[in-house]
């Protein structure tokens, strides 16, 4: 009986030697292992047999038959290679048929980026009106009540002077402290406008991010050199240069005291080598605490005010502020 | 303002270069704008102690660690004056101080003089002009030099309305003054404007030999009102507008009376004339030296805060456990704990605080005091919301553009605007109106691509201002498509978009209300055409939203080519819905079973109106979709070609039957069944021709 098997072996094999197509194949796969091959007869006889015969020879027959299983499926993937390889080749250098990609504006993927930064320093974020009264925008801030800032010539106010277009986010500091108790901190982002002529670096509307964080005055409330520690970090992180120095200069805010100027200096691209300034900032003025109905000399926390136009500039090297708000595809589709 | 360096150094006897003591001016004080022999310094605001070559030199000695040693004038006031002051109005005027200089000798400045001048950018006159403008320059008080000859007394009092003065310029210019402002004047006219120029009449001329010498004080306020009004800017109101410190003034008239006798000649009266009502003194500030350190977040020592504060000329004096420090009455500027604490931070230097890490609970654990304040804003679930809308239109070839918040003149008359907020004063035509909706300038926007690309997709997110100072502004998004050929796929396109953002919000049931009159700004109505709009409405009719074809009238005003469609939505609306609370559906477990059916309908049925046919006439609920996937509207022959016999019908539309129950796999008998009912239900209630 072994030899029978043999024998179907042999017959196969040789069978397998000489084929030239998929369909050569599949013929000679029935033969060999179809349900009429002498493979399958010679299986099905074996239950006539005695017990142990059938044990021995049915094992000798299924390894036969996976034997040549295997032996099948290696020749069929053979031809199948042939047939693989005479394919059409692909000219992978000709132009690819396009996908439709849209683009999210460079200001606002900047904004997404420094409210995921300030967010991750635990920075409560909000957005406010950007209609504003004379109260939230200067009064309330401290501005002197015959400032110059406050006239048409450097604010859009609205006919009937009831209302005006914020000159900066510095409301939402009031607004947010008088709805609550420290301690928080929170960042503003958000439209600004100025009535001023524009050129390359100067727009009548552009974008701040506000900064607070106040808490009861005393030990651990926030200071200058926490103030600082901010203003290192969020730089470090928004332009990726962990080289990115913070250095202070004087300067007057009427709703800070003190009050200083943000420069950085990084150590690649426009960031290398100079001072540049980004923001403005200093210590909450007490007399803004006591506008907002806190007390005086309880609170003491820290404000910054940053334009987000000039970060983005500098990151990426934009010459002409006036392309933000153009609106021209040609610009915007290289972000 | 331009200081002389060389000047500065005669008081302060410093050794820095003046490149050094800019930088130094730079850090801690003063931005430095130009350096070198002549400095261009920006005197902040609150500084008017620093607009003199005396002030700048002992902020540099303060930064510097030099001492200052400050000239002293001593003066006596005068028992019998010489020439008559009166002040009418001491708010207006603080301090009135006169001295009287006889025998003088009218003539050119030596050339150290007229160089000091020259270099700080004031034109030299004559010694004895020359001389009020030196001491101005040196010591910061502005003063003013009339001919005792031509002045029977002087009288500080407000202008009359429609008083007129030829100023003391080259072109005797006429200004026409007010109430609100102050003159200086005799008893026949005003002499000069207060804090801002002198009078022609009475200025000094070759023939003068006595001058009446004057420095005073004006109220700031004053001064600027005045020299805004009259477009009248000048060495005097720049420095009254900052505010000038009163105690300047007889220090100021010793100083120029000691010049005018070496320059030309004169002798001085012995004392001045004062009239000062009200003195100021020096202000005495408790400090507590703890809340400096606090709020700089350095470890300054006592002593050195003390030392700091002295360098400035302050004086220090130990009060009950905190300092007790006074201060000069010309840094009207320092009135409260903070102002010292910023002295001492920049003299210290705000290069030596450390960068440090705030030491704050993980989460804030604030308590609210007022919710009513905080219907104002939107927090950071909203603003995330927005952001990932955004991303998903941009995945959708949209592009993000900012727009100016204004519309033109022209806008609003195109798109007949009601209503509208207008500014007080714009720079232009160009934006004067406060937008109601984004969809004007996305047209702008999509008329200027167009120029050089084929196809424009663009959104814009932002406030429009139909409702201020009320809460919350609107927030919405507008997008626009548009291309060089006008098609009305247009529409269906954009209608995906929106369809997108629908399901990204996940407002399911959401539909398109064409029913005009349209709950919608019209400034997306009317830049859309009639029969070509629909609101956007979720399945509680909530309006989420509008969108329509672009009106061929608008499209022709705005130079257009092409076709366009836009759509605005309520930005919160979508963001509401967003944040729904949401429930998983299960995954189907037995097949689906399709059948395709075409029909025939009047050009006037709708979509929804087949679809609506469909689920009413499924009443076993085994109609899980009917997904429309070819409409052809026949026109003049093909309408013919199309459907021969009966030329009533317009339409042809197919669509896929999904049939599904989650129960059981349907045979194929119920579903034959169920198809039967609705063919019939088409036929009676649409119309419907099955085709």
């Amino acid at each position: 009986m072994k030899s029978q098997l043999d024998h179907i072996r042999e017959v196969a094999l040789k069978d397998l030697e000489n084929l030239r197509s998929l369909a050569e194949l599949e013929a000679a796969r029935v033969r060999a292992l179809g349900r009429s091959s002498e493979l399958s007869q010679f299986l099905r006889s074996l239950k006539e047999r005695a017990e142990g015969e059938r044990r021995e020879l049915g094992e000798l027959a299924n390894r036969l038959r996976g034997e040549l299983e295997r032996q099948f499926d290696g020749a069929k993937e053979k031809l199948e290679d042939v047939a693989y390889a005479a394919l059409e080749k692909l000219d992978v250098t000709a132009p690819a048929l396009r996908s439709r990609r849209g683009h999210i504006h460079p200001l606002a993927q900047a904004q997404d980026d420094a409210n995921a930064i300030f967010a991750s320093m635990g920075f409560r974020i909000l957005e406010g009106p950007e209609v504003e009264t004379e109260w939230a925008n200067f009064d309330a801030l401290n501005t002197p009540p015959d400032h110059p800032a406050r006239g048409m010539q450097d604010t859009f106010w609205l006919q009937g002077m009831e209302h005006l277009m914020r000159t900066h986010t510095s409301p939402m500091q009031v607004r947010f402290m008088q709805a609550h108790q420290p301690p928080f901190r929170i960042i503003v982002p958000g439209r600004v406008y100025r009535n001023e002529a524009t050129d390359a670096t100067h727009e009548f509307q552009f974008h701040q991010i506000e900064g607070l964080m106040v808490a009861r005055a005393g030990e651990g409330a926030p200071s200058m050199a926490n103030l600082k520690g901010v203003m290192e970090h969020f730089y470090q992180r928004f332009f990726r240069d962990p080289n990115i120095e913070v250095r202070f200069n004087a300067s007057y805010f009427p709703f800070v005291e003190p009050g200083v100027e943000v420069y950085i200096k990084g150590s690649s691209g426009k960031l290398a080598g100079k001072w540049l300034e980004v923001a403005g900032a200093g210590m909450v003025h007490q007399n803004v605490f006591e506008r907002v109905g806190y007390v005086r000399g309880e609170m003491q926390g820290f404000a910054f005010g940053m334009a987000l136009e000039r970060i983005v500039m500098l990151k990426y090297k934009i010459d002409d502020i006036r392309l933000f708000n153009g609106g021209d595809l040609r610009f915007l589709r290289q972000f | 303002m331009k200081f002389s360096y060389e000047w500065i150094k005669e008081f302060a006897g410093v050794s820095l270069s003046a490149d050094e003591a800019a930088a130094l001016l730079t850090a801690k004080a003063f931005e430095v704008k130009e350096a070198g022999p002549v400095l261009d310094i920006d005197i902040l605001p609150n500084r008017p102690d620093a607009l003199s070559h005396l002030g700048v030199a002992r902020e540099v000695c303060a930064l510097s660690g030099q001492r200052f040693a400050a000239p002293v004038y001593e003066y006596t006031v005068s028992e019998r004056p010489g020439v008559s002051v009166e002040v009418r109005d001491a708010d207006a005027c603080p301090r009135y101080s006169a001295l009287i200089v006889r025998g003088l000798t009218i003539g050119p400045s030596p050339a150290w003089l007229r160089e000091r001048l020259e270099a700080c950018g004031v034109q030299s006159i004559n010694n004895v002009v020359d001389v009020t403008n030196y001491v101005m320059l040196e010591l910061g008080q502005p003063m003013h030099a009339f001919d005792r000859a031509l002045v029977d007394r002087i009288v500080v009092r407000r202008a009359e309305a429609g008083e007129r003065i030829q100023a003391l310029d080259g072109a005797r210019t006429e200004y026409t003054l007010d109430e609100s402002m102050l003159v200086i004047a005799d008893s026949k006219q005003a002499l000069a404007i207060a804090g801002i120029k002198g009078g022609a009449g009475t200025g000094i001329s070759d023939a003068t030999t006595e001058v009446i010498l004057e420095a005073a004080t004006f109220n700031p306020e004053v001064v600027r009102a005045a020299s805004r009004k009259l477009g009248l800017r000048t060495d005097a109101s720049i420095r009254f507008s900052y505010g000038v410190d009163p105690n300047l003034t007889a220090p100021a008239l010793v100083r120029a009376g000691e010049l005018l006798a070496k320059v030309a000649g004169g002798t001085p009266e012995s004392g001045i004339i004062d009239v000062y009502p009200h003195p100021v003194t020096d202000r005495d500030i408790m400090l507590d030296t703890q809340h400096a350190r606090g709020l700089l977040g350095v470890s300054i020592g006592d002593a050195q805060i003390r030392s700091i504060l002295q360098s400035l000329s302050f004086d220090v004096s130990d009060h009950e456990g905190r300092m007790k420090v006074t201060v000069p009455s010309r840094r009207s500027d320092v009135v409260g704990a903070e102002d010292l604490i910023e002295e001492i931070g920049r003299v210290y230097g705000y290069d030596a605080i450390p960068a440090a890490a705030p030491v704050l609970p993980i989460f804030d654990t604030h308590s609210w005091v007022r919710e009513d304040v905080a219907v104002a804003w939107d927090e950071y679930g909203f603003i995330r919301e927005r952001s990932a809308i955004g991303r998903l239109l941009a995945g959708a070839g949209y592009a993000e553009v900012y727009n100016y918040v204004f519309i033109s003149d022209e806008l609003k008359s195109l798109l007949k605007l009601e209503g509208l907020r207008e500014l007080a004063q714009p720079q232009s035509g160009e934006y004067r109106w406060l937008r109601p909706s984004l969809v004007p300038r996305l047209l702008i926007n999509a008329r200027d691509n167009l120029r050089f690309t084929e196809q424009v997709r663009l959104f814009e997110t932002g406030h429009t201002f139909v409702r201020i100072g009320e809460g919350k502004e609107d927030a919405r998004l507008g997008i626009v498509i548009a291309t060089r050929e006008n098609d009305s796929a247009l529409f269906y396109e954009l209608k995906g978009a929106v369809d997108l953002l629908l399901q990204r919000c996940g407002i399911a049931g959401a539909y398109y209300d064409d029913a005009a009159p349209f709950t919608w700004d019209a400034g997306a109505v009317n830049a859309t055409l009639a029969g070509r709009q629909a609101l956007i409405r979720a399945d509680d009719d909530t309006v989420i939203g509008f969108m329509g074809a672009v009106h061929p009238r608008v499209a022709a005003a705005l130079k257009l080519k092409g076709g366009a469609a836009v759509a605005e939505l309520d930005l919160r609306a979508l963001v509401r819905f967003a944040q729904e609370e949401r429930e998983f559906a299960p995954l189907p477990k037995y097949p689906s079973v399709v059948r395709d059916i075409a029909l025939f309908v009047e050009q006037g049925v709708k979509i929804d109106d087949i679809v609506q046919a469909v689920h009413d006439a499924d009443r076993a609920g085994l109609v899980e979709d009917v997904d429309v996937f070819d409409i052809f509207l026949p026109t003049g022959d093909e309408k013919l070609k199309a459907d021969g016999d009966t030329p009533e019908y317009g339409k042809s539309v197919a669509f896929h039957l999904i049939f599904r129950s989650n129960e059981r796999t349907l045979t194929d008998k119920e579903v034959d069944t169920a198809e039967a009912a609705i063919k019939q239900a088409l036929q009676e209630n649409v119309g419907a021709r099955v085709r």
